[in-house]
């Protein structure tokens, strides 16, 4: 009684040929985490594209300016890779908090994304980083920003996009940190997540700020208005208590009347504090983001 | 379609579906009722195997997803019939009650033990975050695997 | 309790524990019989509906169905499954299926099929029509349908008399037992009109009671075979999935198994009563109570089950704790129209600790009196009267729990820390408690028999209606019989209980298995000796009182050096005095002692985000003696696991308007997990117990008692609040900071 068919492509070229003969009613899975408990997605009667085996998909590597890696590199991977946290760190920070170890090691970086779940831990850092998807439709091959690629996640790059890498370009002095509010310290879905990307000026002020926030809306998406209030600044206490405000008007702003407000908008303070005090130890470590490995 | 892996040293060809699991494919066809469902979405750890070196949650894998791979079970850990050095740590620690969690919580403590032999405490915490156990509170467990790391000599694992 | 013991005290690893690291332990989903089908069960999507219409004809259709069950085509014998002996008096309100279902995850129908897959198909193909009905979600909304009182002295004269006087309300949540082994069950039938029914279970008469009421079968042709069970805290004890699956074995003449996923095991099996507890307690200008008043709703969930029986319970407890001149209890029991309650490890006494010690650390507070100060200026001291009437609490040693404590976790330093107003908090709270030991004093059978013998090699096997839930049952018997019989405890052989040979047990519950299953153990081993003694003498020619029984060896006392092993032994009496040396022992319990403990917890609590983490615990019990100090430990460390999931993030709530549980699985029924549990201290007082084995007291269920309470005295200690609605999340938490900004927020 299967309901779907199932194919091993083992190149990108191979996986691409599987979903154009199938046409719209195939879908890509990675690791599966998401979608095998989220059964209701059964592809009734389509072909299922597993990419776990697809070695193209699973590099992690510095190229010119950028971090590259492919989508379908496991948390597991990401956590404990010394490229990562050096050039990446907020991504390294919520690769080590999504799930468990064995979750992480079967999810991957393409597929959080591409599940497009309200609280992807993966998102926020990807958005904060400044990253692009490289998306490959038909004949297609387009490096897409995240804001555009999630919020198109939602409306028309899907379905039959592969997503097949990840870049983020390298910035002198950055260091960038991801906070997480789950029911409990590990292993849960995040209520509200945070990640943030600075760059230091020679006085250790921040400027060029990316904040992204997720599990508040649809999709995680910058905070464009926090952000302001960060640029110039150093991380400190008093920062984070302004970031906390501005952040407690977008809570109010996006779950008003939701049953899960008054809570969400006192405990946004707390991660406002993580990740301003997280990023200002890392400022002092040398600007470099040197974390904890998972 | 035939699945064609390797289970516990011994390369297998298994008849499966699109949706099977690994985790069915392991209990009801290779007759490895170790690894249990405890909660069919990866969240208690019952369904624990190691595959390529890997703790994974084997109601999570769809069995086309193990073509190619070693899987080892709890099964598979004892040699000769002889418990290894984690398995004896776990009896004589008290690590084990109803010995439901046992399989997943073994699979998961061996992963990180291959990998790092001398793992911190709060590592070893880290590595049965995602096995549930509601009878030992985990004291005794993440005993066992303190002791196994502490007298760990080369190469016994 | 000054001899030098052997095996008992002995850190002995659990009797499977290396059948178990292996995973060859077979538990009911790993077994299989020829022929087998398997069924998948269809539940009620409406929490209060009449079923209008239920068509099975496209369920049928599905290759490889066998049969389709509902209420059309199953008997409508009306059963409680908490009953567990003849004639036992309760309300009767469960039904294999009804035509009214009464909760979402009441059973509407089951598919049997060949395979599993088949028969979840078809399940949901069954086609049903409901006719809506109103239904009560909260207690607070439902009437009761019941009462249970008890009282002592003169409550209002006790108020009177009283120069502060402090009311909470607490309320404690349902809970999932969540045994890491869904509930499942198989049921084989035999050409000889005979049933026999494999399953976890906890009380094996209880589950042939029931099966042989509903299906109409002699008791003797019902048989239950005590699995190995995957955990149950109570869980497994009401006969929930055995009568259904037995039926539907004997109607298709093939053997059955039902198993449940995860979301039915927490929404169509038992929860934890949820209780709300108003509680007025009075204290005099020295801190002594003079008069306390519970009154108590108790939310059975929509069938009876033990709704009555636990009300009973809970309210007991709280005679045995303090000396309290005046008290009074009252609880009122409601049915709502959500998941049943049933019993749940501590059975009503970590609800009612929860009402009565939250309160208490609140009456230290208004006195600005230490905690453990004001406890032991009540607490009951050893052979205490329960003033009820009650059994004798026995050698109580909770004031040495208390100290001993106290000084292990450095209470009065901890205390008197600094908590300051920053972000992060640190709070020390502790509680006491009490549990008991079997069902003597009340109108409740308690009692056990045991056969033992010993075999030609020397081997002993018992046959008895052990329970072994993965706790060390079968280990402790063992143990104890080994000590009266001087033989290594490998050599014993316990088996699980089966109707079929084993003799009556009241079964695992109410802490019986150490002070009465492990009395009789030792009773019968000490009548194996005396026969052993009594037919050796035969044998050596002499007195039975010159037999020498010393490390397993039979010696002649007068001075011939004749001395034979066991085996040889019993092998010469087989064959000379044709002789089986074996021996029946019925024990009926003499005592219900208290069993005492109490837990300090030190916690840090985020009062940004409201967090709770907790860092510490100290877990003293008073439990006579330790037959195995490390399955002891195992069950606190459990237990204590589990306490602080009740204290701050396990509950199963009820959308209100839909009557569906919230918590469907592990991702939002979280458990403590192994990064969040902290480093657990225990210490045990081992002064000794008159009627238990060795002096030993029941240690399972007390040692959840006391930790859900003090962990909220601890959080409460921390924040200066007095958050009393358990779990205290961290909504809950910061709510009862910012009580402002949550008015109007539904709890």
């Amino acid at each position: 009684m299967n309901c779907f068919k199932i194919a091993g492509p083992r190149t990108i070229a191979e996986a691409l040929a599987f979903a154009a003969e199938a046409g719209d009613n195939a879908i890509y899975i990675s690791g599966g985490t998401d979608w095998l408990v989220n059964g209701a997605k059964k592809v009734a009667g389509g072909l299922l594209i597993d990419l776990t085996q697809v070695e193209e998909l699973t590099y992690i590597e510095e190229r010119a300016d950028h971090l590259v890696m492919g989508a379908g590199v496991t948390f597991s991977r990401i956590a404990t890779n010394p490229l990562v946290w050096e050039k990446a760190r907020c991504l390294a920070q919520a690769a080590a908090q999504i799930g468990s170890t064995q979750i992480r090691n079967r999810a991957t970086i393409g597929g959080n994304v591409a599940n497009a779940a309200p609280a992807a831990d993966g998102v926020p850092p990807l958005m904060a980083l400044d990253a692009e998807v490289l998306a490959i439709k038909g004949e297609i091959r387009r490096w897409v920003p995240m804001g555009e690629a999630v919020s198109d996640l939602c409306g028309g790059l899907m379905p039959g996009t592969l997503f097949a890498a990840f870049r983020v370009p390298l910035l002198l002095n950055s260091v960038s940190a991801f906070v997480k509010l789950g029911s409990r310290s590990t292993v849960s879905v995040a209520k509200l997540n945070l990640a943030a990307r600075i760059q230091t000026t020679e006085d250790g002020r921040s400027r060029n700020v990316r904040l992204a926030m997720g599990a508040a809306a649809a999709n995680a998406f910058r905070v464009t208005a926090v952000e302001k209030l960060w640029e110039g600044r150093s991380c400190e206490e008093a920062l984070a208590e302004e970031l906390a405000g501005g952040l407690v008007t977008q809570v109010d702003r996006l779950l008003a009347g939701r049953a899960s407000l008054p809570y969400k908008r006192e405990a946004i303070r707390g991660l406002a504090y993580d990740l301003v005090l997280d990023i200002g130890r890392a400022v002092e470590d040398g600007g470099r983001g040197n974390g904890r490995k998972a | 379609m035939l699945l064609e892996f390797v289970v516990n040293g011994e390369a297998k060809a298994v008849p499966i579906e699109p949706d099977e699991k690994l985790l069915t494919v392991l209990r009801n066809k290779l007759g490895l009722t170790g690894a249990k469902e405890g909660c069919g979405e990866g969240e208690c750890g019952a369904c624990t195997v190691i595959m390529d070196g890997q703790a994974v949650n084997s109601c999570l894998v769809l069995a086309y997803q193990a073509r190619g791979k070693e899987i080892i079970t709890i099964e598979g850990v004892s040699q000769d019939g002889q418990l290894d050095e984690l398995q004896r740590s776990f009896v004589h620690n008290g690590a084990v009650q109803c010995g439901y969690c046992t399989p997943g919580m073994i699979m998961s403590a061996k992963a990180l033990l291959l990998r790092n032999p001398k793992p911190t405490d709060a590592e070893i915490r880290t590595a049965i975050s995602g096995n549930l156990c509601r009878c030992t509170g985990y004291v005794n467990i993440i005993r066992a695997v303190r002791e196994v790391a502490e007298n760990l000599g080369e190469g016994s694992i | 309790m000054d001899e030098k013991l052997k095996y008992v005290g002995a850190r002995l690893p659990l009797h499977d524990a290396a059948a178990k690291v292996i995973g060859r332990i077979r538990y009911t989903g790993d077994l299989g019989f020829p022929g087998m089908l398997h069924a998948k069960l269809v539940f009620s999507p409406f929490p209060h509906a009449r079923i209008a219409r239920l068509d099975i004809s496209r369920a049928l259709a599905v290759p490889g169905v066998v049969a389709v069950f509902s209420h059309l085509n199953t008997p409508s014998i009306a059963y409680n499954s908490q009953v567990w002996f003849a004639g036992q008096e309760t309300v009767e309100d469960e039904r294999l299926f009804s035509s009214t279902v009464r909760y979402v995850g009441d059973r509407v129908a089951a598919v049997v099929a060949q395979t599993l897959v088949a028969a979840e198909v078809a399940a949901k193909l069954v086609d049903v029509e409901y006719e809506l009905l109103p239904a009560v979600i909260a207690a607070q909304d439902a009437a009761s349908f019941a009462e249970k009182q008890l009282q002592v002295g003169d409550v209002e004269v006790g108020f009177s008399m009283s120069r502060l006087i402090v009311e909470d309300v607490v309320e404690t949540p349902k809970i999932h037992h969540a045994a890491m082994e869904n509930h499942v069950c198989i049921a084989v039938p035999d050409p000889n009109g005979k049933i026999t029914v494999y399953a976890p279970c906890q009380i094996i008469v209880s589950v042939r009671l029931i099966v042989a009421k509903v299906l109409g079968l002699a008791l003797n042709k019902v048989r239950i075979v005590q699995a190995a069970v995957g955990g149950s805290f109570g869980g497994k004890q009401e006969v929930i999935l055995e009568p259904l699956c037995a039926y539907m074995a004997k109607v298709t003449d093939r053997p059955v198994k039902v198993e449940l996923d995860r979301a039915a095991s927490i929404t169509s099996t038992r929860t934890r009563t949820r209780t709300i507890g108003k509680v007025r307690t009075g204290v005099d200008e020295k801190g002594h109570i003079m008069a306390r008043e519970v009154d108590l709703l108790v939310d059975t969930g929509a069938y009876t089950s033990n709704g009555i029986v636990i009300s009973m319970a809970m309210g007991k407890k709280l005679f045995r704790l303090y000396r309290i001149p005046n008290q009074s209890y009252r609880a009122r029991i409601v049915r709502t129209n959500t998941t049943v309650a049933g019993a749940c490890r501590g059975y009503g006494s970590p609800q009612i600790h929860a009402v009565t010690e939250i309160n208490l650390d609140h009456v230290a507070r208004k006195l600005d009196m230490d905690p453990v100060e004001l406890r032991l200026k009540n607490l009951v001291h050893p052979h205490d009267c329960d003033l009820t009437g009650g059994p004798s609490l026995g050698n109580v040693g909770i004031i040495e729990c208390l100290r001993l404590g106290a000084a292990e976790f450095n209470w009065t330093a901890k205390r008197a820390l600094e908590k300051g107003t920053g972000r992060f908090r640190r709070g020390s709270g502790m509680a006491c408690a009490v549990h008991g030991n079997g069902y003597f004093g009340s109108p409740y059978p308690d009692f056990t028999s045991m056969t033992l013998r010993m075999l030609e090699d020397g081997g002993l096997l018992l046959t008895a209606g052990l329970h072994e839930l993965g706790c060390g049952t079968i280990t402790t018997m063992r143990q104890i019989i080994a000590e009266v019989m001087e033989v290594d405890p490998e050599t014993i052989e316990a088996p699980d209980g089966d109707t079929q040979t084993s003799p009556f047990d009241s079964g695992c519950q109410a802490s019986r298995t150490t002070f009465v299953c492990g009395a009789c153990a030792m009773k019968a081993a000490e009548s194996l000796k005396a026969l052993l003694r009594q037919e050796a003498s035969i044998i050596l020619n002499c007195n039975p009182d010159q037999v020498l029984i010393k490390d397993g060896e039979v010696w002649s006392g007068i001075g011939t050096g004749q001395h034979y092993p066991y085996a040889a032994m019993a092998c010469l009496i087989q064959q000379k005095n044709e002789r089986e040396l074996i021996v029946t022992e019925t024990y009926k319990s003499q005592a219900n002692p208290g069993s005492y403990g109490a837990n300090f917890v030190e916690v840090e609590v985020d009062t940004f985000t409201g967090m709770v983490r907790v860092t510490e615990v100290v877990a003293v019990y008073d439990l006579g003696k330790a037959i195995n100090p490390m399955l002891v430990e195992g069950q606190i460390h459990g237990a204590v696991q589990m306490g602080i999931g009740m204290a701050i993030c396990e509950e199963i709530t009820f959308d209100p308007a839909t009557g569906r549980a919230k918590q469907e699985g592990f991702a939002k029924y979280h458990l403590i997990n192994a990064p969040d549990m902290p480093p657990v201290k225990v210490l045990l007082i081992e002064k000794g117990e008159e009627h238990g084995p060795f002096g030993a007291k029941s240690i399972g269920e007390v040692a959840i008692v006391p930790t859900a309470a003090a962990v909220v005295n601890a959080i409460n200690h921390a924040l200066d609040t007095n958050l009393t609605v358990l779990p205290l999340t961290p909504e809950r938490v910061l709510a009862g900071l910012h009580p402002a900004q949550f008015s109007g927020v539904a709890k």
